[in-house]
């Protein structure tokens, strides 16, 4: 089996080294790495690996386009590198498989699957003390259930990795995919540990780009944040403090999880497999409601659309009419 | 960004003053007030106006809330240029989970046009003559269930509306075109409508026909019993007392909250040496530091999130069915009215 990696990257020197050293010792065979204008000695790192074969560099400019770039190049994973499997991830991202090794966990998927998922295991930031980001994050959340704050960087979301298709789709922040291929649902081929804000400098400086390419809540505060002078202030407020980490350790929200700080230590890869406890399933049934929320959300959208059809003058009805609209069914309280 | 609180004012003297300046030291850049009542409430009303953040509106019908309401929401636009509207009463205190309003409402996604609150409803508490706030610090766990527990979406959320300005404010306009944020609620409404008996007496004896869907089972309760004419034996044995709160605490239907309590204390304790108010005005360099939650806080208050159960499958699938018709008698409406106006350029 031949497993290859996309990987889109802007400014992510501190971590993307790693997350490149850890893939390819965690059996990826090579990485595609679309390069988004990157200023802070990414693309030096990824030259090097380059330099080496395990990655091809692929520089992109202007506006983000993940999608099309994410798409281009798992597509060449299959067209142009023979790969069998395309794992999609982002430089803060690392696939720890659920089984032995990932290459085993994804031969273990049916021959007529070809789309599973990673959950993702969001790390808190941690007090910056210059150590590495993996030697001071090792605590997660495992929240039982989803916080579907839009605003919040731990809402619960799954990536995509997929058999080779050169037709393949992938959509933006690869959390779907369109294939030939069946997908499966419900059973997680490994766990992403994820590790978005770890030092305040790198907070800043994601968050006044990101902003720019896709304005979720997240970025939009701490943008603000850098308008108004108050990143300290801003981050510090995400950042868990030693009486925070003892209060989520007791109240079961945080939890220790040292398998990446080991396997970068080690530098061979994640030795033991992850867990499937009850909080893991918690977890998983957590990205289910996470999802009923975005669907829910994204009909209420698709309803307002309707709501402005109806009061345009050709959908009024007219003199010989086709009749009133029925009651409407009353969803929520959300109305004044 | 100008967020208005709209309120209906009745003889609240007692919570009043607390009420106006939390708000305006909250993020609230302007209060509507229509109503009244005692002199005391007229008085508090006018000093506010005098400051120019609250603007009184006279009402010859004070009985039409829903009316009174779309009017103060109408002159929030166009008067006062709000972006959000925050339609209260004056028993409530609004809580944004951030460090004010502005923090919370300035990064909510632009496609969501409401966000909701979700409501908090304190016990009555024995009056020791201390300030409401003060005592009043118990309140029903979102997880309770029963009778007095939450029976529907409108008692547990309140919309806070961001305007249309073409709608000038016009809420029934906008309509089923307002798009919530669902299953997350940014703000806390912290509810004392029972602070004392004789209030709740004047707070019921007010109340004609039904009350609002917003109101809970234990003020539904109240105002049978008030309908009935034992009141003060209902409030008596609803009253939660020292014993009644430490059962409730540990069996966790009951849950001690000071943070309205401490808010004010902190915002009482920044008015300046001298000054007249109790609560001092931003413009008097009063600021009052609300703390934002942090991940262990919203971890669990996911879960009251949830326990309000406003997305299910259940609730999907009628909504889907919903558009459906929609969808249906929007085409209904507009083939035949294409065909018919073909048939007649062809016909010519």
């Amino acid at each position: 089996m031949k497993l290859v990696q996309t990987l889109v990257v802007r400014d992510e020197v501190d971590v993307v080294g790693s997350q490149i050293a850890y893939h390819l010792s965690a059996g990826v065979d090579f990485v595609l790495a679309a390069d988004h204008e990157s200023r802070d000695g990414t693309t030096e790192v990824l030259e090097s690996f380059a330099r080496d074969g395990h990655l091809l560099r692929i520089p992109v400019r202007g506006e983000m386009r993940e999608q099309v770039w994410r798409t281009d190049m798992a597509r060449r994973a299959a067209n142009e590198h023979g790969a069998d499997w395309v794992i999609n991830t982002d430089a803060d991202e690392f696939w720890v498989p659920r089984g032995p090794t990932l290459k085993e966990s994804l031969a273990a998927v049916p021959a007529h699957v070809g789309l599973v998922w990673g959950l993702s295991r969001p790390f808190v930031p941690r007090p910056d003390d210059g150590e590495l980001f993996a030697e001071r994050m090792t605590y997660r959340l495992a929240s039982p259930t989803a916080i579907n704050d839009p605003t919040s960087p731990y809402r619960p979301h799954a990536k995509v990795a997929h058999r080779a298709d050169p037709d393949i789709v992938i959509r933006f922040g690869a959390h779907l995919a369109y294939s030939k291929h069946a997908a499966l649902y419900d059973w997680f081929v490994a766990d992403v540990l994820h590790f978005p804000y770890r030092r305040r400098e790198q907070y800043e400086r994601k968050a006044s780009r990101r902003v720019q390419d896709k304005p979720l809540g997240q970025y939009m505060r701490a943008d603000r944040a850098r308008a108004g002078g108050r990143v300290e202030e801003v981050y510090g407020s995400l950042v868990v403090d030693d009486r925070g980490l003892e209060r989520g350790l007791g109240a079961g929200c945080l939890v220790v999880d040292e398998r990446l700080r080991d396997a970068l230590r080690s530098g061979s890869g994640v030795q033991q497999p992850s867990p499937r406890d009850a909080s893991v399933v918690a977890e998983e049934a957590g990205l289910r409601d996470a999802d009923l929320v975005r669907a829910f959300r994204r009909v209420d959208g698709l309803g307002a659309r309707v709501a402005e059809l109806e009061r345009r003058v050709w959908a009024r009805p007219g003199r010989r009419g086709s009749g009133p609209n029925g009651p409407r069914e009353s969803v929520g309280a959300a109305t004044p | 960004m100008t967020i208005a609180m709209t309120v209906l004012v009745r003889d609240d003297a007692d919570i009043l003053d607390a009420h106006l300046g939390y708000h305006l030291n909250a993020g609230v850049d302007v209060v509507l007030a229509t109503g009244g009542g005692g002199e005391a409430t007229t008085e508090i009303l006018e000093t506010y106006a005098r400051e120019g953040v609250l603007r009184r509106v006279s009402r010859e019908d004070v009985h039409d809330e829903a009316a009174a309401r779309e009017e103060l929401a109408h002159r929030a636009v166009a008067e006062a240029g709000a972006d959000w509207i925050v339609a209260s009463e004056a028993d409530e205190f609004w809580l944004p989970r951030g460090e004010s309003f502005g923090d919370v409402l300035s990064v909510i996604p632009t496609r969501y046009t409401v966000v909701q609150a979700l409501a908090r409803l304190f016990l009555p508490r024995p009056d020791d003559g201390r300030p409401a706030f003060e005592r009043l610090t118990i309140r029903r766990s979102v997880y309770m269930a029963g009778e007095d527990g939450i029976a529907s979406l409108e008692q547990a959320l309140r919309p806070v509306v961001r305007t249309d300005r073409r709608q000038a404010g016009r809420l029934d306009d906008q309509g089923d075109r307002l798009v919530p944020l669902r299953a997350w609620y940014p703000i806390e409404v912290l509810r004392l409508p029972f602070r004392s008996l004789e209030q709740a007496e004047r707070r019921l004896a007010g109340v004609r026909g039904e009350p609002p869907a917003s109101w809970s089972g234990l003020e539904r309760d109240a105002l049978a019993a008030q309908r009935r004419g034992d009141l003060a034996a209902w409030y008596a044995e609803r009253m939660t007392d020292e014993d009644a709160a430490g059962r409730g605490r540990e069996d966790g239907s009951l849950v001690e909250d000071t943070r309205l309590r401490d808010a004010l204390e902190r915002l009482s304790e920044s008015a300046p040496a001298g000054g007249s108010r109790r609560y001092p005005l931003p413009s008097e360099g009063a600021r009052l530091s609300l703390a934002p939650p942090d991940i262990v806080d919203d971890a669990a208050y996911a879960g009251e999130c949830a326990a309000v159960h406003e997305v299910d499958y259940e609730r999907l699938e009628r909504h889907i069915t919903d558009l459906e018709r929609r969808i249906a008698s929007l085409e209904r409406r507009l083939w035949p009215r294409v065909v018919g106006k073909l048939s007649r350029v062809v016909g010519r």
